[in-house]
């Protein structure tokens, strides 16, 4: 805390100190001057056309338009209106009007006095056009099977019978952002800014409501949330520095907070044998506040200091739902009826720069961030477990985690010619933190940079990082109480050594033609893991070049290469002896491989009046997860899993014929081809279930072909 | 919405409002003005007036001041000889530091504040390093190449690589940038982020419904998102670094079903703690849980 309190001071002095010394601003130059090139510009353009699509048989069109709408259909499309004059400029954009991912903008500036915007913008995200389910929302939040005649099943049922009571819907949800901005120039010195932002969430996502081991069920989860975010801020500069004070607010509500739904195999509640429902709280509503002042000092013509402070309180006290809907259970007295939650967030920033030579750049920074989680313990002497059975909580109570971050950056950079520069780094990351096996961790980097630009059209930038990350306050006995190996470290905290080293390399030996490379190696070790991530290595290459003979033709690829690895332990066992038995370890080799190729070629006017862009896209992603045993094991035979791998083929041509100066016409076409093979999702897992372990929404992954041609008009003016 | 027309309106009118008075700059000897500069630059005045450097109603823009000196500083000496080493300003040519702090002089508030110290300025870059004057090719920022991604892609290519991977955020369908969530200028947060103070806060400013407070927290959730996903895409579903349950038994290993050898017999049986979304399955309040039974993340 005194530590803080120190941050504070400090950062309130260089606040003053910037208000004070800004004062000597200087006063800004006339407007109005050499405005002879200006030209007023009222300007527009606007696509319009149609648009279909042809998929090949079984494609996955969900996953195609994940983020996007490619219905078919008249289209509009890259709508650009602007006027400009010597004082004010106007604009307005519109994309795809009319579609789930449309997106619409609003400018206005008065240069040197007011801007103002507006944007409204929908991001589709379409899960699964294969998902069924027999649950049907009575009222929001409520998800009912009516009589569906599965309960009757039993233990018996199959997905085949479970497929004849589902009915087939789109699984999606939209995220509608309202962007609203203000930025004032009350005086030469004195901005003044507000926001205000809106996102609402509506739709359904897979959402999962067990009922235990043998009777896990995938509900299509209601979403209809709305956050509002607000803020206003005023900020202040002159010559000899700035200052800066704000306000933000962020309010989450949640229209459904709690889901209620039946369980497939019973319609009775049971002491023993479970519920007829369950229930589980959805997302709470919450609160965030946050004030910030911030100021920045000149020092002479060569230093500066910033100061940053922010402080906020995160807040929700939703009402709490007993612990179980269960009527033949006795549930356990709630502790408090509320959350009660909250966190105070205090943030500080403090840099110190300088060029005390122009060869010389020191920077110092600063950086602290606490999350004071306020929440008092929710005591808890017993629970429910899947609304089927109280169970005593050994634990007693819940653990508001808090940790406070601090870092420490020291900076400096010698340039001993124009374009060269070398850079030593040195930072220290501590962590100190509640609730967790280590009180206390610190990380100690240092990183050695070299970056050289345009010299001889070479460009070559490498840096190299080591990292040696520390525990302290090491906790075995809250492992053991939670039954976890005592030699288990979680690997956000665990011990590490970290190397790490990349380089970019640009080469343009002409004007016309340039090579680009980059290269990266990560190695990262655990240890004083027994258990756990033990290592976690990447290393990639990526190669490229651009010939640009010409203003009409424009050619470009790039082919990268990436491998991570890591390696996990752990031990198979039941309470008992075989928790000591290290003849039960096993291990988890992770492999990830992508291979990913860019390339593009762009034909303008090479023949007259028309312009044709080519993409091509390809990516091929592969993981691998390896079991292994020890020599002298007791654990049956591993049977690997398969490999998993997803393939994406993407080609675009974009073929542009100007009819008249203001008029054009065209044709794009689309081909993409993704191909995965996911043992997890594949159809052939996850239509073969013997219910009711698993009641799934079946949105398998799939492959498609998808092959998309848009006719179109361009009209500017 | 009528308070919101109302404020609306009021800065509509204070924008109408004359721009403050001020003095005119002072004559330093040594300029050569506008109309000296375009005899020879002629077709980069004319880009530098489509922009707003160029809209002298602000009294912020080099128009405002002495036109294209006041970057490229006093031209008389490089009227007098113009292949004199050092006779005018040409950025290309000057130390990326010297460039930026010309740029700085007027680009010094808001989201530009806090440049000097950042990780870009740390390796020498400079704002003519993404930026151009007089031959941006991007709608928005005048930017080098013609896109946000396309300029980030130039040093981050392993980053903007993953953005074609399966799991991803969109990106690469237009609908996000790396700027929606990185100040390329320089934050006070890290990895210069833009929003909030901490990794955390920049995510839940678009996915606030994770941001608790819980009753019943997730410690690695809320140490950093990122201990679990990536935020540039992954081969994995929402991005997650690794498939589940492998993610899961990096931290869950105890005894029974989190330390259980997830293999092809146990595919074979379909087990749902490997298919589907795994462990997930039934954890699904993995982020943080508001029931009093929500201890294990079930409820």
């Amino acid at each position: 805390m005194r530590t803080m309190r120190f941050e504070l001071a400090a950062a309130c002095w260089l606040l003053a100190a910037g208000a004070a010394f800004g004062q000597q601003a200087t006063p800004p130059p006339e407007p109005g001057q050499n405005s002879s090139l200006t030209r007023p510009a009222d300007e527009g353009t606007v696509d319009f056309g149609f648009r279909a699509t042809a998929y090949g048989d079984e494609s996955d069109r969900a996953r195609y338009q994940r983020y996007r709408d490619l219905r078919d259909g008249v289209f509009v499309d890259g709508f650009r209106w602007s006027k400009a004059d010597d004082r004010h400029f106007w604009e307005l954009r519109a994309n795809r009007v009319g579609y789930r991912d449309q997106d619409y903008v609003a400018n206005y500036n008065r240069f040197g006095r007011l801007k103002a915007s507006f944007a409204f913008s929908q991001i589709p995200v379409f899960f699964s056009d294969v998902s069924r389910t027999a649950y049907a929302t009575a009222s929001p939040g409520t998800l009912t099977l009516g009589s569906a005649p599965i309960l009757v099943q039993g233990g018996a049922a199959t997905s085949a019978i479970y497929n004849t009571l589902a009915t087939p819907f789109d699984l999606r949800l939209t995220r509608s952002i309202t962007d609203v901005r203000f930025a004032y120039n009350a005086t030469a010195n004195l901005g003044l800014s507000a926001w205000l932002k809106n996102i609402q969430k509506k739709g359904e996502q897979p959402w999962a409501g067990t009922f235990g081991f043998s009777n896990a069920v995938e509900l299509p989860g209601p979403v209809d949330t709305r956050t509002t975010d607000l803020g206003v801020a005023a900020e202040w500069t002159g010559a000899r520095g700035s200052a800066r004070v704000g306000y933000d607010g962020s309010f989450f509500s949640n229209n459904i907070t709690t889901l209620v739904w039946d369980n497939p195999l019973r319609s009775t509640d049971s002491p023993t044998a479970g519920p007829a429902h369950g229930r589980e709280s959805l997302w709470p509503n919450s609160d965030l506040n946050t004030g910030s002042i911030s100021g920045l000092l000149r020092l002479g013509e060569a230093s500066q200091a910033t100061a940053f402070v922010s402080l906020g309180t995160l807040s929700q006290n939703d009402a709490l739902i007993p612990y179980t809907i269960n009527t033949a259970l006795a549930p356990p007295a709630l502790d408090r009826a509320t959350a009660d939650a909250s966190a105070r967030l205090t943030a500080t920033a403090l840099t110190f720069n300088s060029r005390p030579a122009p060869s010389i750049w020191l920077n110092a920074r600063f950086r602290s961030y606490d999350f004071d989680n306020r929440t008092p313990e929710f005591h808890v002497a017993n629970t429910v477990a899947y609304d089927t059975s109280v169970a005593a909580f050994a634990e007693g109570g819940t653990s508001p985690y808090s940790f406070t971050r601090r870092s420490l950056d020291l900076e400096g950079s010698w340039t001993p010619v124009v374009h060269g520069a070398l850079r030593a780094a040195y930072t220290r990351e501590t962590v100190d933190q509640t609730f967790r096996t280590f009180d206390n961790t610190t990380e100690n980097t240092l990183r050695l940079s070299a970056d050289g630009t345009g010299v001889h059209g070479m460009t070559v930038r490498a840096v190299y990082e080591h990292s040696e990350r520390t525990g302290s306050g090491l906790d075995e006995q809250s492992l053991d109480d939670i039954g976890e190996q005592a030699s288990l470290r979680q690997f956000d905290l665990s011990n590490r050594k970290v190397n790490r080293f990349s380089t970019v390399v640009l080469f343009a030996p002409t004007s016309s033609l340039s090579f680009n490379g980059t290269a990266f190696v990560v190695r990262d070790t655990r240890p004083d893991t027994g258990f756990g991530l033990l290592d976690n290595q990447g290393d990639g290459v990526a190669a490229g070049a651009d010939y640009v003979p010409s203003d009409k033709l424009s050619l470009g690829a790039v082919y990268q290469f990436e491998r991570y690895s890591t390696l996990q332990k752990s031990r198979q066992a039941n309470p008992g002896a075989q928790f000591d038995d290290p003849t039960r370890d096993w291990t988890t080799s992770g492999r990830d491989h992508a291979h990913t190729l860019t390339a593009s070629a762009d034909l303008l006017k090479l023949w007259p009046k028309t312009d044709v862009r080519f993409t091509y896209d390809y990516v091929h992603a592969t993981s691998a997860y390896v079991y292994a045993l020890t020599a002298d094991t007791t654990l049956p035979p591993v049977s690997q899993l398969p490999e998993l791998f997803n393939t994406r083929n993407r080609l675009t041509a974009d073929a542009r014929y100007t009819i008249t100066p203001h008029v054009g016409a065209g044709v794009v076409y689309w081909f993409e081809r993704y191909e995965i093979d996911d043992y997890a999702f594949n159809p052939s897992t996850l239509n073969a279930v013997a219910l009711p372990s698993f009641i799934s929404l079946q949105a398998t992954y799939r492959p498609y072909t998808a092959n998309t041609v848009w006719g179109r008009m361009t009209v500017s003016w | 919405m009528p308070s919101m027309l109302f404020v609306l309106g009021v800065l509509f009118a204070l924008a109408q409002a004359p721009a403050q008075s001020s003095t005119p700059p002072p004559q330093a000897s040594g300029y050569v003005g506008e109309d000296t500069c375009v005899t020879c630059h002629e077709a980069e005045g004319k880009s530098f007036h489509q922009t707003l450097h160029g809209k002298a109603a602000d009294p912020r823009t080099p128009a405002a001041a002495h036109s294209c000196e006041t970057c490229h500083g006093p031209g008389q000496a490089h009227v007098d000889d113009p292949s004199k080493p050092g006779s005018i300003r040409r950025f290309p040519l000057m130390a990326p530091r010297d460039a930026s702090a010309v740029c700085l002089t007027c680009h010094n508030r808001a989201g530009h504040v806090n440049w000097k110290g950042s990780m870009h300025d740390a390796r020498n870059l400079s704002c003519t390093s993404c930026h151009s004057v007089h031959n941006a090719k991007s709608e928005r920022a005048q930017l080098k190449a013609e896109s946000v991604t396309a300029t980030c892609v130039t040093c981050h290519t392993v980053e903007v690589a993953k953005q074609q991977r399966s799991g991803h955020m969109p990106v690469r369908e237009g609908k996000m940038e790396c700027t929606t969530c990185h100040n390329p200028h320089g934050s006070t947060n890290a990895r210069m982020l833009r929003t909030g103070n901490w990794i955390n806060e920049t995510c839940t400013a678009c996915h606030a419904e994770k941001r608790g407070p819980f009753l019943w927290d997730h410690a690695p959730v809320r140490e950093g998102c990122n201990t679990c996903h990536d935020p540039h895409g992954s081969s994995n579903e929402r991005m997650l670094v690794a498939k589940l349950p492998m993610l899961c038994q990096r931290c869950h290993i105890g005894t029974r079903h989190p330390s259980t050898i997830y293999d092809n017999n146990q595919l074979n049986a379909r087990s749902n703690r490997l298919i589907g979304r795994g462990c997930v399955n039934c954890h699904q309040q993995i982020h943080g849980s508001n029931s009093p039974a929500g201890n294990t993340f079930l409820r």
